[in-house]
């Protein structure tokens, strides 16, 4: 009998201990699951400054230096006008760019620069040829890109950047 | 203030908070939340879980007031509760930490025409590149060869209160720290 | 002067003019010495490197809020834990009456299902209110750039007009 009892105490001291953790909702789990260093995301946090109280997102950047301020006001302003639907499509455009490994985004980021270089109205037609291959097949793609056309519409340095853009970013 | 002055201030402030001063309280969270929280961040590279532990580290701190005896620097005891609340989450937090992005960069200037812009992205990226190879090989020592670099050469602490802080001796110190700069260097020499 | 790193006392010695701590007499006879010691001198200079490229390892500020959200942790009183809320009745080491009263709670509870408590939780947008700027403006350079390469055409450009 004695030992019964004993069987039966530690039984519901058991069930006594699990209360308090069957007490934590998903909540509690949340804030485990921070703790441990989930990080938002970069989209998340440009929100988070797009959506924040102006009064509020005027005393984070205060603490730049103005020229790093300007930019960052400039280009947030930029994308402040963008309409829903096209915000959206740009975070689809981004999502894809982040699912490339580290060194082929600075690879792309790269290539921009070399882009940006360009003369304004050749960029204007690289851009238009980019934007083109991107909507085609990979089948059609190849054979843009192998054609007389692509080859002397564009020079060698240009082809090279629009090739290898495209295939980072298809 | 000296340093010694600066020193014996934190602990008289510490003694009047356990007193119920919760004035003296906040005056060395003033001066020592930055510290805490910088020396967190490089250990876990991580800004939002470095707040974290930093509040956990002074919420410690005024939870054990009452028993507080001045025997060790205040700062050695601070650092001690920082440096254990860090090394217990790489430990634990190590499959799912995540790192965050690139920190503090060079003022570029002005940007306002493209070829400007251009120069400022290169100069960006390549400032990113030095500073994302200091912070991976920072990440890539051992936890605590790490936390004794971060407050040898952040904090400026000596080795003996390095010793204090990680509760080894200092000799065992300068191994740990003469072993951890060592690998910086071979693995950093390339960016001088 | 012996060479510091025949006598262990190398590297020491080398981190401490890295950080700028040797002084006075001491530092100029290692400076003297690495003039002669080239192993010495490499050492050295890639320590000033290392030293330098940690120098640039800026840590971000800490928010506005952290201050008041310490003081709502050490405001928030901490949950009493199961054993201590029976301190308050005095301790009484009957086993018998214990494990009845026990028991009886059992059937209780196997009947009426404990209310689920969830602890208050600060939201994580509470916890984390810290913007990284950094990042931010590393996301808003990489759609610009997605968005340029995006854009319509621009008007053709008229030569006449300059830059």
């Amino acid at each position: 009998m004695n030992a019964i009892r004993v069987l039966l105490l530690a039984a519901l001291a058991a069930g006594f201990c699990q209360i308090p953790v069957a007490a934590q909702g998903p909540q509690a789990r949340m804030g485990r699951r921070w703790r441990q260093g989930e990080a938002w995301s970069p989209l998340d946090q440009l929100e988070r400054l797009r959506t924040m109280d102006p009064e509020q997102r005027e005393r984070l950047l205060s603490r730049l230096p103005p020229p790093r301020r300007a930019n960052i006001e400039r280009h947030l302003q930029r994308y402040m006008s963008l309409t829903p639907e096209q915000r959206a499509r740009l975070w689809e455009q981004y999502e894809m760019f982040r699912q490339l490994a580290p060194e082929r985004q600075q690879e792309f980021r790269r290539l921009f620069v070399r882009f940006l270089n360009q003369p304004p109205e050749r960029q204007d037609v690289m851009r238009e040829e980019f934007q083109r291959l991107r909507r085609m097949s990979p089948q059609q793609r190849a054979a843009r890109l192998g054609s007389n056309e692509f080859h002397y519409k564009f020079q060698p340095n240009e082809r090279d950047i629009i090739e290898r853009m495209v295939e980072l970013l298809p | 203030m000296t340093a010694l002055a600066s020193l014996e201030r934190d602990a008289e402030l510490m003694v009047r908070v356990r007193e119920g001063d919760d004035t003296s309280f906040a005056l060395l969270l003033n001066r020592h939340r930055a510290p805490v929280v910088h020396f967190l961040y490089r250990m876990v590279q991580n800004q939002g879980v470095a707040e974290e532990l930093g509040q956990e580290v002074f919420l410690r701190v005024y939870k054990s007031r009452a028993t507080y005896e001045p025997t060790a620097k205040f700062t050695t005891w601070l650092f001690r509760i920082a440096t254990h609340l860090a090394l217990n989450w790489l430990r634990d937090g190590k499959a799912e930490k995540a790192s965050e992005s690139i920190d503090e960069r060079v003022d570029e200037g002005p940007v306002r025409e493209l070829r400007d812009r251009a120069a400022n992205v290169e100069q960006r990226m390549v400032n990113e590149a030095r500073l994302g190879e200091v912070r991976s090989a920072i990440e890539a020592l051992p936890a605590k060869q790490r936390a004794a670099v971060l407050m040898h050469k952040y904090e400026e602490m000596e080795y003996s209160q390095i010793a204090g802080v990680l509760g080894c001796s200092e000799s065992a110190v300068k191994s740990l720290l003469f072993r951890a700069y060592e690998t910086l260097r071979a693995r950093l020499a390339h960016l001088a | 002067m012996r060479c510091p790193m025949e006598s262990g006392k190398g590297a020491e010695i080398v981190l401490a003019l890295a950080a700028g701590r040797l002084e006075g007499a001491e530092r100029q006879a290692f400076e003297q010495h690495m003039a002669e010691c080239a192993a010495c001198r490499r050492m050295a200079e890639a320590q000033t490197s290392v030293w330098s490229a940690m120098d640039e390892w800026a840590a971000p500020a800490v928010a506005d809020s952290f201050d008041a959200r310490l003081m709502a942790r050490v405001a928030t009183p901490e949950p009493r834990r199961w054993w201590q809320l029976g301190w308050d009745f005095g301790w009484r080491p009957a086993l018998p009456v214990g494990a009845a009263c026990l028991a009886l709670l059992g059937v209780f509870l196997l009947h009426n299902p404990w209310p689920q408590v969830v602890p208050p939780v600060k939201p994580v947008a509470q916890v984390q209110q810290t913007v990284d700027v950094d990042q931010v403006e590393s996301t808003l350079d990489d759609l610009d750039m997605l968005n340029q390469l995006d854009a319509p055409a621009s008007p053709p450009h008229d030569s006449s007009a300059g830059s």
